[in-house]
């Protein structure tokens, strides 16, 4: 518990903060940041716009790969299936995908494993919640947590199954 | 083999104790629910509105 206050811990409260901001990693909405670190989609005008940022394969201000980002680990079901990126340029020829994926990394700090828990199933509940509000998007949530607890479970049915 | 532990939770304590998780992350998938492509401005939006309310 931070601080010995017992009160419930906001993502703001463990995330990894690049330049006093949370870092939220690569994810569909690095194509849409502005030369202002902003995400800003009204950047583009028509949905062909941000087609065609995202078929730069560019986004961010990444060290590394520079600011090339993969394709394949943010979209899925996409279409041409077998999509080719130019791992200099970071062009590709996607036209379409189905499904992205998000990642917000936080790290421990000095909060408990019982509080992290707790945040982790509140996160949960608010993707659950924004699922059944919104009437074009289906959220799934998944945790480090609850794979660890999934990976152990699994380890010990094995185990037991011997 | 006899690896010395008495239980699996214990053999789990010690795993933890050696290789402590701090943080870890939460996991976003998202999906068009009419099955077309996501890559619009209106599912752009949906999103960010989505990792605002997370943030």
């Amino acid at each position: 518990m931070k601080d010995g206050k017992n009160t419930s811990i906001k993502f703001s409260d463990i995330c990894i903060k690049v330049a006093e901001k949370c870092f939220t990693g690569k994810s569909p909405l690095t194509f849409a940041l502005s030369r202002k670190g902003e995400i800003d989609v009204d950047q583009f005008k028509t949905d062909q716009d941000l087609l065609k940022a995202v078929r730069k394969g560019q986004g961010g201000f990444y060290q590394g790969e520079g600011s090339i980002v993969e394709i394949d680990p943010i979209f899925g079901g996409v279409q041409p299936e077998s999509l080719v990126q130019d791992s200099e340029s970071g062009a590709n020829d996607l036209e379409s995908a189905k499904l992205a994926v998000l990642s917000l990394p936080f790290e421990g700090l000095d909060f408990t494993k019982d509080e992290l828990q707790k945040f982790e199933v509140k996160a949960e509940e608010v993707g659950i919640g924004f699922s059944q509000e919104s009437s074009i998007l289906n959220v799934y949530m998944y945790t480090l947590g609850g794979l660890q607890d999934s990976f152990a479970a699994d380890i010990e049915g094995d185990l037991l199954n011997v | 083999m006899d690896s010395g532990w008495e239980s699996f939770d214990e053999a789990m304590d010690k795993a933890k104790e050696l290789f402590p998780m701090r943080g870890g992350f939460v996991g976003i998938m998202v999906e068009s629910k009419d099955g077309e492509s996501i890559i619009t401005k209106e599912h752009f939006k949906e999103i960010q509105k989505l990792e605002q309310k997370i943030l």
